[in-house]
């Protein structure tokens, strides 16, 4: 069975208040006050000037102890992009990431097409490679993280105000610790911003059918994983905002205190990188007992929601 | 929605069987899309490229050059995928990467194919990708998440900026797919897929004969080696080896898999035994992928079937929800 054998993240130590970056993201001063008394937003993580993508990986592979001496085990490196295209070609930060933390011999490629989901079905497809190859001692790192390098004046205003920080994962076909139970998926084509040059009404349509289609995964991991929904101890949520996730657990009749929202003001929405940075956050604050199950949301335009239900 | 739990092995450690290669279509594509003229582009690659010293090519701007790769799969998805062929799992791999820049074009192909399977893209490895892209699917089919599965192989040849370094970059528009099946039955071989990261290139020729004698070809009828242009110089042979293909060169990453393609009715009738060989010089990798085609038996005779005649359909596909399970180990 699936497992994660240890996670790192890494968060830049600078800190952006959403009002610095108003002007970049062509964010009116109102709006910019419903992004943080409605939205809950306040600062974003963000990278130093000059700093790349291979900066981001990097640091979180470097946090990410349990690789310390088992870089020969390491298999397969899987990069959880969720922006379909971020360095130019042939720049590849993975395999520049790779020399760097003694993985050259790994078989390593970038998982993508999942926008900010995009973390979950690497820890799904690396368990599974895992399995394929046999060999019960292997491993496979996970990594997710990407720099804000241009801003979309077609997203909704909350949107457009991402963080910036990296995960790292170090996945077992088998293990104790953080056993996947269920994965559900659902991938929306029709709603993505560029199917055509205009971009049409995707972002009414994405907003109308975003609380209803990201609690059907959840639902559908929950009952896959043969649980009933007040029985997940904790939702790890992607950091989008807090009244959206507050509009979910309606939908879901799930109590928002137990979904995690400490990063949406102080770290902001990281990409596919959210889900490793709030594990950690969660087993840091103790937010989570062994054999609790909690469960693991995020979605994306493109678009797609995605839950990976978890026993810790 | 692709519904799923954990992969888990069964009780006495075998996997289920692997895919094999049932169908296959392949296009060129002339012009460019329209969607190469979004003015969105231009400042995207700006911002993209900046940080790395990099120049806009306003000659590629001024021609509006490039295809998206959205556009070149669907076309391949319709004359591929039928109404009653549900695909469980749906890859798109590719090098360059795709003149749509933002657009998560494996999701928007699961909407266009039958089956709306869980569709991702594998990327980042030069032409590696394809075969990584085939692994996975192997993957989600011997750990019981995939009975059917599609593989699409795409290139573009417009690119709107200096080259970061050299790399080949393709003469054409081109895009290739294969339809595959499972789980193969005791007796059935499965696409077989090995990787190795080769450090130096002296090597690349070692490796690889090493590698075709540890696949044992020769045991079979006779063996077709289809070889990725890089590999094609320092060819010199293999006992096993009796017919040799080199891919255009003109397509780095679809070359390989285009040539499979164009023989693939033959060898399915005939039977073959075929390996795919590639190496990506800028990475290192070596990769192979290696096939059965048995020949399909005589009508009216007693022999077995192909193993795409009488398949079973998920019985839970095509439902009113449109929601399927994976299914276990």
């Amino acid at each position: 069975m699936t497992a994660l054998d240890t996670v790192a993240a890494y968060l830049p130590d600078r800190r952006v208040p959403i009002e610095e970056l108003a002007g970049r993201l062509e964010l009116t001063g109102s709006q910019v006050q419903v992004l943080r008394r409605i939205r809950g937003l306040s600062e974003v993580c963000r990278t130093r000037p000059g700093e790349l993508p291979i900066d981001l990986l990097t640091a979180a592979v470097d946090r990410l102890d349990g690789l310390r001496g088992r870089e020969h085990l390491v298999r397969h490196v899987l990069y959880a992009r969720g922006v379909p295209l971020t360095t130019p070609f042939p720049v590849n930060p993975l395999h520049d990431l790779c020399r760097h933390a003694g993985l050259s011999h790994a078989n390593a490629f970038t998982v993508t097409h999942h926008a900010c989901a995009t973390s979950l079905l690497a820890v799904d497809l690396a368990g599974r490679l895992l399995l394929a190859d046999g060999d019960q001692e292997a491993l496979a790192l996970v990594v997710a993280g990407e720099t804000v390098f241009a801003h979309d004046p077609r997203l909704p205003p909350d949107a457009r105000v991402l963080g910036e920080a990296a995960g790292a994962c170090l996945v077992s076909a088998d293990g104790p610790r953080d056993r996947v139970l269920a994965y559900a998926c659902h991938q929306r084509g029709d709603l993505d911003h560029w199917l055509s040059v205009d971009a049409g009404d995707f972002a009414d349509r994405f907003a109308r059918e975003y609380r209803t289609l990201l609690a059907e995964v959840i639902n559908a991991a929950v009952g896959r994983a043969g649980l009933r929904l007040d029985e997940i101890a904790l939702i790890l949520p992607h950091n989008v905002n807090v009244a959206s996730w507050h509009g979910v657990c309606r939908v879901l009749g799930f109590p928002p205190e137990r979904v995690m929202l400490h990063n949406v003001p102080r770290v902001g929405h990281t990409f596919a990188a959210d889900a490793f940075v709030n594990y950690r956050t969660a087993t840091e604050l103790d937010l989570l007992r062994p054999g609790d199950r909690y469960l693991v949301a995020a979605a994306g335009y493109g678009a797609t929601f995605s839950a990976m239900v978890f026993e810790h | 929605m692709f519904v799923t739990g954990a992969p888990e092995q069964p009780p006495g450690g075998s996997l289920r069987g692997g895919l094999r290669i049932g169908r296959a279509e392949r296009r060129i594509f002339g012009g460019s899309s329209e969607l190469a003229t979004d003015p969105s582009m231009r400042p995207y690659l700006s911002a993209m490229i900046g940080p790395y010293g990099l120049a806009l090519r306003e000659d590629v701007f001024e021609a509006a050059a490039g295809h998206s790769y959205g556009e070149m799969a669907e076309p391949l998805i319709e004359a591929l995928v039928g109404a009653d062929d549900p695909v469980d799992v749906l890859a798109v791999a590719h090098a360059i990467h795709d003149v749509r820049l933002g657009q998560s074009t494996a999701t928007y192909l699961s909407g266009r194919c039958p089956g709306d399977p869980l569709a991702f893209a594998v990327c980042d490895q030069g032409v590696a990708a394809p075969f990584s892209a085939l692994r996975t699917l192997h993957a989600y089919a011997v750990t019981g998440a995939c009975r059917r599965a599609l593989l699409l192989v795409v290139e573009q040849s417009a690119l709107h900026y200096e080259l970061a370094e050299p790399a080949r970059v393709p003469d054409r528009h081109a895009a290739v797919a294969f339809l595959l099946d499972g789980p193969t039955e005791a007796g059935q071989e499965p696409v077989t897929v090995r990787q190795h990261t080769v450090d130096t290139p002296d090597r690349v020729g070692d490796v690889l004969a090493a590698e075709l004698t540890e696949l044992r070809p020769g045991d079979g009828p006779g063996t077709t080696l289809i070889l990725g242009s890089d590999l094609a110089g320092d060819w010199t042979g293999h006992p096993g080896v009796d017919e040799v293909v080199v891919a255009p060169e003109g397509q780095p990453c679809t070359g390989v898999w285009w040539e499979l393609s164009t023989r693939l009715p033959a060898w399915l009738a005939q039977g073959r035994r075929v390996v795919l060989a590639e190496h990506d010089p800028l990475l290192g990798y070596l990769c192979t992928a290696s096939m059965q085609f048995d020949a399909a038996p005589v009508p009216g005779s007693l022999g077995r079937s192909s193993h795409l005649a009488g398949r079973d359909v998920d019985p839970s596909s095509g439902g009113p929800t449109r929601v399927r399970t994976g299914k276990e180990v």
